[in-house]
């Protein structure tokens, strides 16, 4: 992708992530009025779900319009790091509302209590959340089908979650409200919010050991460091001297950094195909690698 | 186990033990000390047990350094080390005697 279409992309998503975060704001306040005065917990579960919603779409509206600017020079590894931290917070705020979501749930099942008649306000309140999730839902698949950015990516199953998560939430609440004075039924919203809760609690899980595999730098495997001895073997008589190397492994992507100098007869031609080649051959030794090739220019 | 380094004479050096991640750096601040008077760097291997890609590191480094001197020669190589050069390639350019 160019450089062009990625900084496009990055407008996109910013348009849509800000759009969703207004739409997000005053769903938001309604949830949370709706929660106070129904005490469903579907409704509690769709208020931890709505913070979880207005939170990531702000940070990513902001963190795309960063993006677009040439961060080259400010973050020299890219800016995979933000996103982690960014990612295990807004989890962490997640997983602390799914443990409370979770314990009111097991309460509730102990001593079910009767679903509010208000719940009727908050059925049709769900509806017009589902349609503002349907749009949204389709303005994402079209970023991601443009742009493979990572953004893209986890903003796409996000909003595929949201919609997902708030047409259970529909269904769930008509129920409720219609069998309202069926006593089982009390049990319905207790147990949905188990479900659920389960359901998300695995994804943040998952998604806040990713962002701590991406902090913690872990070091290279001998066998694979072995690897980039034996490229830079291969091609020990086309540069004159050899600085450093330094490897790691963040997440499941091997970083290799090396310094090489070079004769002051060799052309620029000839030590960017030489740089190409030892890229090429070491991601042919390492499939997930990222090769950075520093070359000294005073040489 | 370390790495013991003996200077034997101005241009030799005799390497005994492990040369890893940790005892890499020793070698490196040996070797960089002599490089502006040496011409010619001779790494005696025989009591060398181990090298691994750190070790590999400081021998490239110093046989670029040296290579339009009159070179790095590595002596005295055991089975073990000598495999390491052959896997890796390194016995194709390194002067072994």
């Amino acid at each position: 992708m160019s450089k062009q279409e990625q900084n496009d992309s990055y407008k996109s998503q910013q348009k849509v992530s800000f759009f969703n975060f207004l739409a997000e704001l005053p769903n938001f306040i309604a949830v949370t009025v709706s929660a106070i005065i129904s005490g469903s917990l579907i409704v509690w579960m769709d208020f931890v779900d709505s913070l979880g919603n207005v939170l990531n779409s702000g940070f990513v509206a902001l963190l795309s319009r960063k993006l677009r600017r040439d961060l080259k020079y400010e973050y020299n590894y890219g800016v995979g790091k933000i996103e982690a931290i960014s990612s295990l917070a807004c989890n962490g705020i997640l997983i602390c509302g799914l443990i409370f979501m979770l314990v009111s749930s097991v309460n509730d099942l102990i001593s079910p209590k009767e679903p509010s008649g208000l719940l009727i306000y908050v059925v049709v309140l769900k509806v017009i959340n589902v349609a503002f999730d349907t749009v949204f839902l389709r303005a994402q698949y079209k970023i991601k089908k443009e742009a493979k950015t990572a953004i893209a990516t986890t903003e796409f199953h996000a909003s595929l979650k949201s919609f997902l998560f708030d047409s259970v939430a529909l269904i769930s609440l008509l129920i409720c409200w219609i069998f309202r004075d069926i006593h089982a039924v009390w049990y319905f919203s207790p147990i949905i919010c188990i479900a659920l809760s389960i359901w998300f609690f695995v994804g943040a899980i998952q998604r806040s050991r990713e962002s701590v595999q991406m902090l913690t730098d872990r070091t290279l495997p001998e066998a694979e460091q072995m690897k980039i001895m034996s490229v830079l073997s291969c091609f020990h008589d086309r540069y004159e001297k050899f600085e450093f190397l330094s490897t790691r492994m963040s997440g499941n992507t091997a970083y290799i950094d090396l310094k090489l100098n070079f004769d002051k007869n060799t052309t620029y031609g000839e030590i960017n195909a030489l740089c190409a080649e030892i890229t090429a051959k070491m991601k042919e030794q390492i499939e997930d690698c990222r090769v950075s090739i520093v070359i000294d220019g005073d040489k | 186990m370390s790495l013991k380094i003996e200077k034997k004479n101005a241009e030799t050096l005799a390497l005994e033990g492990r040369l890893d991640t940790l005892t890499a750096p020793e070698l490196e601040a040996e070797i960089s000390a002599m490089f502006p008077t040496v011409q010619t760097l001779t790494l005696d291997m025989e009591k060398l047990d181990y090298i691994s890609s750190a070790g590999l590191r400081v021998i490239l480094k110093t046989q670029k350094a040296l290579e339009k001197k009159a070179g790095l020669k590595l002596t005295h190589v055991s089975n073990e080390v000598k495999e390491v050069f052959d896997i890796t390639g390194f016995s194709d350019f390194l002067t072994i005697e």
